[in-house]
């Protein structure tokens, strides 16, 4: 089921059974219960962790939502539990991308100071999409090279879901 | 911007260590960004500007790391522990039963301090009297 762009109509034309099959049911349809949404529940038996200060996908493979976007705009949820390291400066950052766009700011969506462990939920609206095939992938760094982001899921959930607004 | 290079190895990785291996081989420059580690392994996050060579080098170090060694932070934090364990040691060897029966024994302690209160006292007393131009007298 996809979305079925409706072109414009001017006085006198026909809408007959096909145009509305197509235009008008086919399209209730998509959004009634149709738009595309994917989500991802992933607890493995190690966790994720990152000495770099540069952004880099978590799991590119295993931690991925593809949508087939119509609208533009696109809304993505993750809950996970993330450490930052005592290392001195020690600050883990996570973000939202979309085909490697980050949502967030310079220090992403969420970002732990030294030492600490908390359970974070991150969400992003994405407004200006292109239509097609969009992929949204967890980023994680710490903003001091060297020093250790982990987001844990050896025994702990990573959620990741994503529908089309 | 930055590259990513995935580096087969046994899974048993010291992150810590690890990581101050590649900022060592990479004379701490601006060509080696970090370092992850999945499920799938590890990766090391090079600049786009890295050279086959800088990747040979990210390869060599991360096939030849040795996760049984500490890297620098972590031989201070098990050197710490140590004088604690060692502290400790040193207390619990110590006849602590033999001073808290010492504490405990009623009929002395009283007496001890009546006795540091009465010299205390005395001090004071001929302090301020030698304080007023007297002679202290000689108790």
């Amino acid at each position: 089921m996809a979305w079925t762009a409706i072109p414009d109509k001017s006085t006198g034309d026909l809408m007959d059974e096909t145009w509305y099959d197509a235009h008008f049911k086919a399209n209730m349809e998509y959004l009634l219960g149709g738009r595309p949404q994917a989500s991802v529940c992933r607890t493995g038996a190690s966790d994720y962790t990152t000495t770099s200060a540069s952004w880099l996908n978590v799991d590119a493979a295993n931690l991925a939502l593809t949508l087939a976007i119509a609208s533009g705009r696109a809304f993505v949820i993750a809950t996970f539990r993330l450490e930052s390291d005592n290392t001195a400066g020690s600050e883990a950052e996570v973000d939202i991308a979309a085909d490697g766009a980050r949502a967030g700011g310079a220090h992403g969506l969420v970002r732990l100071p030294q030492n600490q462990q908390e359970w974070a939920t991150i969400m992003a609206l994405f407004p200006a999409l292109s239509p097609g095939n969009r992929t949204f992938r967890l980023q994680y760094r710490n903003v001091t090279g060297g020093a250790m982001a982990t987001i844990k899921n050896d025994g702990f959930p990573i959620t990741l879901l994503g529908w089309e607004v | 911007m930055a590259r990513e290079y995935r580096i087969d190895r046994p899974p048993a990785v010291n992150v810590s260590r690890l990581d101050e291996e590649l900022r060592a081989a990479f004379g701490g420059g601006a060509v080696y960004l970090g370092m992850a580690l999945d499920p799938g392994g590890v990766r090391v996050v090079l600049d786009d500007a890295a050279t086959e060579a800088d990747e040979a080098t990210a390869r060599s170090v991360t096939l030849a790391h040795d996760h049984t060694r500490l890297s620098a932070g972590q031989a201070q934090e098990a050197a710490r522990a140590a004088r604690v364990a060692a502290a400790r040691a040193q207390v619990n060897a110590a006849d602590l039963a033999g001073i808290v029966a010492d504490v405990g024994n009623a009929a002395t302690i009283p007496a001890r301090r009546c006795a540091r209160r009465s010299r205390a006292w005395r001090g004071c007393w001929a302090a301020s009297r030698k304080a007023e131009g007297y002679t202290p007298s000689v108790e």
